[in-house]
C-alpha cells in the first residue's frame, strides 16, 4: 500500500527528533513556579523574576532569613552624611562575575542608568526617582528621543551615536550616582529616605556588566534609542556576580542554575545545582509532586488547595501538643512537623499556608461622577463607611475563601515592618453601617427593604466588578452582595470582565466596587500607602484627599523614625478608618507545598522573599 | 500537477496576507493593553515611552513595521538585519518571537505527526475490521470506543491517563517534554479524537467499499474476503480518511492547546493560546503567520497526495 512508506519514514523521524530533545538532567533541587518572564534586571516586576534574580545576582544588600532586615551584599560597608541625603557604598574588593572579573561601582551605575532610560522601558523606573536628578535625566531624555524622531534630517548612525553621547553627559550632569574610584558608590538622593537599605536588596537595583552590556548593546539609528538584544540574558551570555549561574533556559520549558565558583561567599550556598519547571496546570505539578522528584512548589492554586489545607488542619490539631512542645523547645514550624508522626488517612503536612507580603481589598470608585454621567453615591465617605462595616470578613475567610486567610482592617499586613503598628480599621457592626448609610441620607422610607434618599429615590443598583477566571472573587463578590443587600437594603449587580478589561474599566471608572488587592515592593508603610496618594498612577478609586497626600509629604520629611512611623499611621488610619477608599478583607496567603524536614532553608518572615541559595534537600533516613 | 503546486504557491502570500490583516484588526480591537501586568502599573510618562518602543502608538504604524520585519521587506530594503523578524514577544521581552517558535513549533509538531501516526494506524485498522462485519460484537466496541473518543474532551483523557499510568502505576514519567517516554501520553491522549473520526469514516468507507461491483466481482473470481478487502476496497474506502487527514494533521500539529497544558508540554499551542489571554500582539501575529503559511502547505501536500494515491483524480481540476 502507497501510505505505508510514508507513515514509516514519518515514525523514524518522529524517534529521531524525541531523541534529540535533550533533559536537563539531575539537579539537586527541583522546585515548581511560575515561568520567569525576564532575566533582565531593570526589566523585572514579577514575584519569580525577583526570585531568580536574587539567585544569579547580588545586590548592594541582601536580607536576613529571620528579620529580612538588610544586611550587606555586594557592598561591605556603607556610610550617611549627615543630612541623610548621602550615601556612600564600598563594593567588595573580593566579589567577581562568574566570569572571573571583578565587580566594580560603575557596574551598579550602569545598571541604575539602564533603569532610567526610558529605552528600557523599565516597570520600576519610578523606585529611582528617589535619587537627585533621576526624574528630570528620564524626562530629558524622553523628550531628546521625541525631538530626535521629528526632526527632518535623515537619521544617520552618526546623529544618533551623538545623542547617545549628549545623554551620557547628561547623566553625568544631572544624576547623583558617581563613581570615585572602582569600589565605591556614592548616591545623592532628593530627600533622605530611610528604607534606602531595603530598596537597594531589591532586584531591579542589581549590577550589570559593562562589557556584557556593551556588546549587546546597539543604537538605532531611526529612532535614537539604545537597544539591548535579549539575547543577553540566555545561558552562556549573561555573567552574574551572585551565587548561580544560569546553566540552562528554555521558554516555558525549564531554567537551570548552577553554582557560581566565582561567588565570594561560596561556600554559604545550599544547592550546587537548582532547576526550576514551570508547570503551567498546578494540578499536574501537584500530582507530579505526589510521584517524587519534585522538592518545593512555591505556589499551590489548585481549586481543591482548601481541602488540602484542612488535611493539613487537622494533622496540626491531632498533633497540636507535640507540636507546641517542639516550639517551645526553639524548633521552627517545620522542623517541629518533621519531628511528629507520620500522618494519617486524610491527613497531610506538607501544605504550608503562609503569610504573604500582599493585602486582599475590595476597591470603591471616589469619582464624583459615574462612567455613565450618573451621580456616584460612593463619593460620600459615609457611604463607604457603612460598607465596609457591613462586611463580616472572619465569615468571609472561613466560609467562602475557606484559607482561613487572617483577617485585616488595615491595609500593612500587620507584624511584616519591624516598629510599625498599623491601624484597627473598621470592624463588622451591621447597625453602625446601616446608621451611617442613613445618615448619608439613605433609610427605608416606604418600608419596601429598599433604601431611598429624602426625594425618594432609590440607592441606584451597585455594581460589583471583579475578575472572570479567579474561582475566589466570584464566591467573593457572590457573597458580598449577600452581605450588602441583606444589611443594607441595596441592590447589587455582579459583573465579571477578564483581567485586561477589567484594568481598562479601573482606570476609566467603569465601576462602583471591585477586587482590589496590593503586595509591597520593599520594608516600609509607604509601599502601601503611595497607591492612594491623588496623583498616583495606580489609584483606580481616584481617592484624592489633600489632607492625606501633604501627611505622607511630611512623614517624607521627617528624619526621627518613631514620629515618622507615628505620621503613618495617621495616614493610615485615614484610609481605613475614616475615608475607606477600599475595604482591606484579609492578608494574602502563599501557599508552599513541600515536605518538613526534607527541605530546609525557607524563611516564613511575611515578605516571604526566598533566597534560593539557602535551599537545601536534605537526605532523607 | 505542476500547475497546481505553482498557482498555490502564488497564491499563498495573498491568503497569508488576508489571514494577517483579519487577525491584526480583531487582536488590535481587544482591548487591554499588552504591556500591562498583573498589580502595578508604571508611572504614565514611563508607559508612553513603551508605548513608543514597540509601536504600539498607532495600529497603522503597527501593521506596517510589523509586516516590512516579517516579510523580510525591511531586509531586502536594509533596515533591519535579519530576514524574518518577528520582533520581540510583548508578553516575555526577553524571547523574540522567531526563538518561541522555532522552540515550539517542533515540539508540537512532534506531537502532533507522533499522535496523527497512532490516529492512522489504530483508526485504519479498527475502522476496517468493523466494516468488514458490520454488526459483529467488534464493531458494536468499535462503535463505542469512537463516540468515547470523540465526545471526551482532552483535558479528561488526559488527566485520567496521567492519573493512571503515571501517578497510579509510575510507567511514564509525570509532565514536561525530554524523549520518548515523556511523548507517550500526550501523543496517545491528542490521538484519541483523530483515531476515532478516522474508524468511523473508514468503517463507512468498508461498508460502502464491499457492496461495490468491482469487489463483489473480485469475489465472484474466487478471492477470498480478505485479499478483496486489502486489495480492492481498502483503497477506496481510505480516500475519504485522506481528505480528511490534511486539515487534521494541521490541527494536532499546530498544536492542541488542552493536551499541552495538561501534560505540561511547551508546546506552540500553549503559548499561542497564552499570547492571545495576554493580548500579546507581536507574537499572536507571528504565530498567525506561521500557522496559515503552514495550513496552505499542509493543504496543498493532500491534494498532491491524493493525486498519488488515485491518479484518477485531477487534482488541479
Amino acid at each position: 500500500m502507497r501510505v505505508v512508506a510514508p507513515l514509516a519514514l514519518l515514525l523514524v523521524v518522529l524517534v529521531l527528533a524525541l531523541s534529540t530533545s535533550g533533559t536537563p538532567g539531575n539537579a539537586d533541587l527541583v522546585f515548581v513556579g511560575p515561568d520567569v518572564f525576564t532575566l533582565d534586571p531593570q526589566k523585572m516586576s514579577y514575584m519569580q523574576d525577583l526570585r531568580m534574580e536574587m539567585a544569579l545576582d547580588e545586590a548592594l544588600f541582601v536580607r536576613d532569613s529571620e528579620t529580612c532586615d538588610p544586611v550587606p551584599g555586594a557592598c561591605e560597608k556603607f556610610e550617611t552624611s549627615a543630612d541623610g541625603r548621602e550615601w556612600t557604598f564600598h563594593i567588595r574588593a573580593v566579589a567577581r562575575w562568574s566570569d572571573g572579573s571583578p565587580l566594580e561601582a560603575e557596574d551598579f551605575r550602569l545598571a541604575w542608568m539602564r533603569a532610567l532610560l526610558p529605552d528600557t522601558a523599565a516597570d520600576y523606573s519610578g523606585l529611582f526617582f528617589c535619587i537627585a536628578g533621576a526624574r528630570e535625566f528620564f524626562q530629558w531624555r524622553e523628550q531628546a528621543l521625541l525631538d530626535y524622531a521629528r526632526e527632518e534630517q535623515p537619521h544617520t548612525a552618526e546623529a544618533a551615536a551623538a545623542l547617545w553621547q549628549l545623554t551620557l553627559a547628561e547623566f553625568d550632569r544631572r544624576v547623583g550616582i558617581h563613581c570615585p574610584d572602582a569600589h565605591t558608590l556614592v548616591v545623592t538622593l532628593t530627600q533622605p529616605l530611610p528604607y534606602l537599605a531595603d530598596l537597594l536588596a531589591f532586584g531591579v537595583t542589581s549590577p550589570v556588566q559593562r562589557v556584557t552590556i556593551a556588546r549587546f548593546t546597539s543604537i538605532e539609528a531611526r529612532t535614537g534609542r539604545v537597544e539591548t538584544d535579549p539575547e543577553w540574558t540566555k545561558p552562556g551570555n549573561r555573567p552574574s556576580n551572585g551565587p548561580y549561574m544560569l546553566a540552562d533556559w528554555r521558554y516555558k520549558r525549564h531554567l537551570l542554575l548552577e553554582a557560581n565558583p566565582y561567588y565570594w561567599n561560596a561556600a554559604a550556598v545550599g544547592s550546587q545545582r537548582v532547576l526550576m519547571l514551570p508547570f503551567e496546570n498546578n494540578s499536574t505539578a501537584v500530582l507530579a509532586y505526589g510521584v517524587g522528584g519534585i522538592d518545593w512548589i512555591s505556589e499551590v492554586s489548585v481549586d481543591y488547595r482548601a481541602d488540602m489545607a484542612a488535611q493539613q488542619a487537622a494533622y496540626e490539631s491531632r498533633q497540636a501538643e507535640q507540636l507546641r512542645a517542639a516550639r517551645d523547645g526553639g524548633a521552627t514550624r517545620t522542623a517541629a512537623l518533621a519531628a511528629g508522626t507520620e500522618p494519617q488517612a486524610n491527613e497531610r503536612r506538607d501544605l504550608h499556608v503562609l503569610r504573604a507580603y500582599g493585602t486582599d481589598f475590595f476597591q470603591f470608585n471616589c469619582r464624583p461622577k459615574l462612567a455613565d454621567g450618573r451621580d456616584n453615591p460612593f463619593a460620600d465617605a459615609r457611604v463607604r463607611r457603612a460598607f465596609a462595616r457591613a462586611v463580616d470578613k472572619q465569615l468571609l475567610v472561613d466560609r467562602v475563601t475557606r484559607m482561613h486567610e487572617p483577617v485585616s482592617g488595615g491595609l500593612v499586613p500587620p507584624g511584616s515592618i519591624a516598629g510599625y503598628q498599623g491601624p484597627e480599621g473598621l470592624g463588622f457592626d451591621p447597625a453602625a453601617a446601616r446608621a451611617e448609610l442613613e445618615s448619608a441620607g439613605w433609610r427605608d422610607r416606604d418600608g419596601d427593604g429598599l433604601v431611598e434618599d429624602d426625594s425618594g429615590a432609590e440607592f441606584p443598583v451597585v455594581d460589583l466588578l471583579y475578575t472572570t477566571g479567579a474561582v475566589r472573587y466570584k464566591n467573593l463578590a457572590l457573597a458580598l452582595r449577600d452581605m450588602w443587600s441583606k444589611a443594607l437594603g441595596v441592590q447589587m449587580e455582579l459583573r465579571s470582565k477578564d483581567t485586561k478589561f477589567f484594568k481598562e474599566d479601573l482606570r476609566t471608572g467603569n465601576f462602583m466596587i471591585a477586587r482590589g488587592g496590593w503586595y509591597g515592593d520593599y520594608g516600609d508603610p509607604t509601599t502601601y500607602l503611595e497607591f492612594c496618594r491623588s496623583t498616583d498612577g495606580n489609584n483606580d478609586r481616584r481617592y484624592n484627599c489633600p489632607e492625606f497626600d501633604s501627611l505622607l509629604d511630611d512623614a517624607a520629611k521627617e528624619r526621627d523614625p518613631q514620629r515618622r512611623f507615628e505620621m503613618l499611621h495617621r495616614a493610615e488610619a485615614m484610609l481605613v478608618e475614616r475615608d475607606l477608599p477600599l475595604i482591606p478583607l484579609c492578608t494574602f496567603v502563599q501557599v508552599y507545598m513541600f515536605e518538613p524536614g526534607e527541605l530546609t532553608g525557607l524563611t516564613e518572615h511575611p515578605r516571604l522573599e526566598q533566597y534560593l541559595s539557602r535551599l537545601k534537600r536534605q537526605p532523607q533516613s | 500537477m505542476r500547475g497546481l503546486i505553482l498557482r498555490r504557491l502564488l497564491v499563498l502570500p495573498l491568503i497569508v496576507l488576508a489571514v494577517y490583516t483579519l487577525t491584526f484588526i480583531l487582536a488590535w480591537l481587544v482591548p487591554g493593553n499588552p504591556l500591562e501586568r498583573e498589580g502595578r502599573r508604571p508611572p504614565p510618562e514611563v508607559e508612553a515611552a513603551m508605548r513608543r518602543q514597540y509601536h504600539l502608538d498607532s495600529p497603522l504604524n503597527f501593521y506596517g513595521e510589523y509586516l516590512s520585519r516579517a516579510s523580510g521587506v525591511a531586509w531586502l530594503t536594509g533596515t533591519s538585519d535579519k530576514p524574518f523578524d518577528l520582533g520581540p514577544s510583548l508578553g516575555h521581552p526577553d524571547w523574540t518571537v522567531n526563538r518561541i517558535i522555532s522552540d515550539g513549533l517542533p515540539v508540537s509538531m512532534t506531537l502532533g505527526a507522533g499522535a496523527m501516526l497512532i490516529a492512522v494506524v489504530v483508526g485504519v485498522a479498527s475502522g476496517v475490521v468493523a466494516g468488514l462485519r458490520p454488526g459483529s460484537f467488534a464493531d458494536a466496541a468499535t462503535q463505542v470506543m469512537t463516540v468515547i473518543g470523540i465526545s471526551l474532551p482532552g483535558f479528561v483523557t488526559g488527566s485520567t491517563l496521567l492519573l493512571l499510568l503515571a501517578a497510579r502505576f509510575h510507567l511514564f514519567p509525570f509532565g514536561g517534554w525530554g524523549g520518548l517516554s515523556y511523548a507517550v501520553l500526550p501523543m496517545v491522549a491528542l490521538s484519541l479524537p483523530f483515531a476515532a473520526y478516522i474508524a468511523r469514516l473508514m468503517r463507512f468507507g468498508m461498508i460502502e467499499q464491499m457492496q461495490t461491483d468491482h469487489v463483489r466481482t473480485a469475489l465472484a473470481k474466487g478471492l477470498s474476503r480478505r485479499q478483496a478487502a486489502i486489495r480492492h476496497a481498502m483503497r477506496n474506502a481510505f480516500l475519504p480518511v485522506l481528505s480528511y487527514l490534511g486539515p487534521a494533521t494541521a490541527v494536532a500539529m499546530t498544536g492542541s492547546f488542552v493536551v499541552e497544558k495538561v501534560f505540561a508540554v511547551p508546546g506552540l499551542g500553549r503559548h499561542f493560546v497564552d499570547a492571545v489571554l495576554g493580548k500579546d500582539l507581536t507574537l499572536i501575529m507571528g504565530v498567525v503567520l506561521v500557522y496559515s503559511t503552514m495550513l496552505v502547505l499542509f493543504n496543498l501536500a493532500v491534494d498532491v497526495l491524493y493525486h498519488w494515491v488515485d491518479p484518477r483524480i485531477d487534482a488541479a481540476g
